[in-house]
């Protein structure tokens, strides 16, 4: 028996008694009696609710099954650890009740689920003429429709899930023309009122093209110190919009140029650290040109990592340091003097939340490490051409060809024994003397190619036979190059034969056996063939195409009586 | 593309049924002689090498027991050959000549066997021995001349009805002359009492781009291997040359070999059976039983 999730003393109607949560249900068995008195079904367990006095009381729902109607339990947790105890009962109850309820919920049919095979069968007529046919017709359920079609239904949830990301462009910001009739553009611009629009797309866009900006924004109007009318019209007055126009730094043209400017520049120096280890122009190894995507640690890519900066929350290093040197102790009497040893020559390595990657990076640095050194000895070419090699890329040589393994050879290559040996014995009198003219004919023969004649009577006929032959050949490409489209109907009355002719198949092959839902089908096909014959009288060109159908149905019929 | 030293190579399977010939000389309607049509496919294999200088040739007769090769015959032991070579005459192009003389001896030898009774020639003929025959004929043609490149075509002059027990191996020739690009034309003679409609014979020219042609006047033979037979390969794409054009896609079951035109498809070997069985004989594959 396994092992019970959990087994406590609980009173139960006034008497002392042990609850057992086995694996299915749980039980109560007072005490001295042998078998539980009370027994509950995971599967049944609706609710449970405590109290808060001082009794350590629980109360648990079962729901309505069997016939009994919906009971409550309630158990008294004695002392000692009676709220342990009762804390550590209602755990295994909420584990309980999440997995019936999660049965529930996994059934198919979630609004989700149902909103996307509409707008399925919206998107795709065929599918929606299928769809309309079959399943409302209620020849098939909805759960085997579209458990054939589960792509679509996939393909849709993440369709719906896609969300499109800020746009990339670089927006330009001009000034919008304001009276675009009225007047030529003032010549100096000083008196005009340019107006700007500064939508969500341009704010973006600005924001990542420059980062000062940026750091002004998150700066001033992020934390409201600032309005963004008035952000903006700092912006455009400063170099950044004006960017050397004419007359940018003309005080009377552009009044708040001076002043702009210098509201930026505080921004633009970024944070000259002594504790950023990693200098503001990471070392850039040129020799190196290929990306390694699957290094993990620190040193990843071409360049060292510079997003991660040790000290780049300046406030924080103190703590951090002294983290680092408290842990950096602490292993060091653990492990001994090994690890400190490795610990001290990655101590470099950033540590931005305080994390000791110190020791647990020292593994993944020797590997780094030995890439590193490989790197110095090999030149770029070959490292190149080690990279981009790729097994998968090469063209495979044709393999030779592998001969049949067949099982009997004999068997496989001459006939069987009751084979139609009718194709005429030369043993009946009249062909065995036919066959010795034959030979003494050849025998007489006397070839002098010379003398043949053709005769000439019938040289018009054979010409003309064959001249009908490549007329034909002509008309037959000719019309080959235009093909009239197939009938609408017929296609479409074959297409719901296939469907149909596919549940029944997969039905059959399945293990439940529907009797109902195969008397379904079989009358949906009988009802497919109604058609098809009706529609070959109106258009007798899609026969071959019904006459297919009809043999298809005519063998599921055979099979399934 | 066709360049001028491409060398073509014809190589004739001639069906010597004898079984089937005398029938057909024996048809009331449209007897046929076997002499004569032997005679004009001389003259058409004539013009064939009078073409071009280089034009290769080779003739396989598809006896009704064995393959032999008419033409080019292995270099004959001198001691025996050299009394009974009859002179050339003086206006015949040497060529010609060695081409139909070896024909005819070899024709006479073969007919003439004295080894089989010749009531125990059965109405068939090897049509599947003679095409491979003739596709490692032209292999080795092809592999000689490495330089050049070889356009080859097989032309059958087919009267026996098809041998289903011959199924497997006739639709190997087809699929190995599709390989090598060989197409495989037919003519076939067919009347009342002989040569019936051809199953297989239709597809392989289907399958290997090549002319199928029911001959219904086959004493103007030479008219219709001229018209239709004639143009080599790379002029075919230009000509618009008669063709069969309804073929019978019909295939043979690999357990009895009987011709069938339903049946089930082993779908790991595709091998054809009339019925279904556990276990592909070909390739050993267990299937599971439907319920």
């Amino acid at each position: 028996m396994a092992a019970p999730r959990l087994q406590c003393r609980a009173q139960c109607k006034k008497q002392n008694g042990a609850l057992f949560f086995g694996p299915k249900e749980f039980s109560w068995t007072a005490d001295g009696k042998p078998q539980p008195d009370l027994r509950v079904p995971y599967t049944t367990v609706k609710a449970c609710a405590q109290n808060k006095s001082e009794k350590v009381i629980l109360k648990i729902t079962q729901a309505a099954h069997n016939g009994s109607p919906e009971t409550s339990h309630v158990f008294t947790f004695p002392p000692p650890n009676a709220h342990e105890s009762r804390e550590s009962v209602k755990a295994v109850l909420a584990d309980v009740m999440k997995e019936n309820t999660a049965t529930v919920a996994a059934s198919k049919d979630t609004a989700e689920e149902f909103q996307i095979r509409l707008e399925i069968l919206n998107a795709n007529a065929e599918l929606r003429e299928l769809h309309k046919s079959l399943v409302v017709s209620g020849v098939v359920s909805e759960d085997d429709f579209w458990a054939s079609r589960r792509h679509y239904i996939v393909y849709q949830k993440f369709v719906r899930n896609q969300r499109r990301g800020p746009s990339g462009t670089i927006v330009d910001v001009r000034p919008q023309q304001a009276d675009a009739g009225g007047g030529s553009a003032p010549a100096n611009g000083s008196g005009s009122d340019m107006t700007f629009k500064f939508t969500d797309n341009v704010v973006t866009s600005l924001l990542a093209q420059f980062p000062p900006v940026r750091r002004a924004y998150d700066a001033t109007v992020a934390t409201g110190k600032m309005t963004k009318q008035e952000f903006f019209r700092r912006f455009v007055e400063s170099k950044y919009y004006q960017r050397g126009r004419p007359g940018s730094n003309n005080s009377s043209t552009n009044p708040g140029a001076v002043a702009s400017n210098e509201f930026f520049e505080t921004y633009e120096n970024e944070d000259d650290d002594d504790y950023a280890l990693h200098p503001k122009k990471a070392r850039f190894e040129r020799r190196n040109m290929l990306l390694d995507l699957g290094a993990v640690d620190a040193e990843s890519g071409n360049r060292p990592d510079a997003t991660m900066r040790a000290g780049g929350v300046r406030a924080s290093l103190p703590l951090i340091r002294q983290f680092n040197r408290v842990s950096e102790g602490v292993l060091r009497a653990t492990t001994g003097a090994g690890a400190a040893g490795s610990g001290a020559k990655r101590g470099d390595s950033p540590a931005i939340g305080g994390v000791g990657v110190n020791t647990a990076a020292a593994p993944a640095g020797a590997k780094s490490g030995n890439d590193n050194t490989n790197n110095d000895e090999v030149p770029a070419d070959t490292l190149y051409a080690r990279a981009t090699e790729l097994e998968d890329l090469r063209i495979e040589a044709e393999a030779d060809a592998k001969p049949l393994q067949i099982g009997d050879v004999s068997a496989y290559f001459h006939s069987a024994p009751t084979e139609g040996r009718g194709a005429g014995r030369g043993g009946d009198a009249k062909t065995l003397g036919g066959q010795m003219r034959f030979q003494a004919g050849v025998a007489a023969w006397q070839c002098s190619l010379a003398e043949t004649k053709i005769d000439r009577a019938h040289a018009d006929t054979v010409l003309a036979q064959l001249n009908i032959l490549t007329r034909k050949r002509r008309r037959d490409y000719q019309r080959a190059t235009s093909t009239a489209p197939p009938n609408k109907q017929a296609a479409a009355l074959h297409l719901g034969a296939i469907e149909l002719l596919r549940t029944f198949w997969t039905s059959r092959s399945e293990a439940s056996f529907d009797e109902g839902k195969m008397a379904g089908v079989l009358a949906a096909l009988a009802d497919v063939g109604k058609k098809a014959d009706a529609l070959e009288r109106a258009d007798p060109a899609c026969r071959p195409l019904l006459q297919a159908m009809r043999a298809a149905l005519a063998r599921a019929a055979a099979v399934s009586t | 593309m066709s360049c001028a030293e491409d060398i073509n190579l014809l190589a004739v399977v001639v069906d010597t049924n004898p079984a089937a010939w005398a029938a057909a000389a024996s048809d009331p309607d449209r007897p046929l002689d076997f002499v004569k049509i032997i005679e004009q496919l001389l003259i058409f294999i004539n013009a064939h090498l009078s073409l071009k200088f280089d034009n290769e040739l080779a003739i396989i007769a598809s006896h009704a027991d064995q393959s032999q090769f008419l033409y080019p015959l292995p270099p004959a032991d001198p001691l025996d050959a050299a009394d009974d070579e009859p002179s050339k005459p003086a206006n015949v192009y040497k060529q010609f000549f060695d081409v139909d003389r070896a024909v005819v001896s070899k024709l006479k030898e073969l007919v003439d066997d004295k080894r089989t009774k010749s009531a125990e020639h059965e109405n068939r003929s090897m049509v599947a021995g003679s095409l491979a025959l003739a596709l490692s004929y032209i292999n080795r043609i092809k592999r000689a001349n490495e330089n050049n490149s070889v356009q080859s075509r097989i032309l059958i002059l087919s009267i026996s009805p098809d041998l289903p027990s011959q199924y497997i191996p006739t639709m190997n020739c087809i699929f190995a002359a599709q390989k090598v690009s060989t197409r495989i034309d037919v003519c076939r003679f067919s009347g009342r009492k002989y040569g019936g409609e051809s199953v297989f014979l239709p597809q392989a020219s289907h399958i290997t781009a090549g002319i199928y042609l029911d001959i219904p006047e086959p004493s103007n033979l030479l008219q219709y291997l001229l018209y239709t037979f004639l143009p080599e390969p790379s002029m075919r794409k230009t000509l618009l040359l008669p063709h069969k054009d309804q073929v019978d896609f019909r295939a043979a079951c690999f357990c009895h070999k009987n011709v069938v035109d339903v049946g089930y498809v082993c779908s790991v070997c595709l091998s054809i059976f009339c019925s279904l069985s556990k276990k592909c004989p070909t390739c050993q594959t267990v299937f599971p039983a439907p319920k």
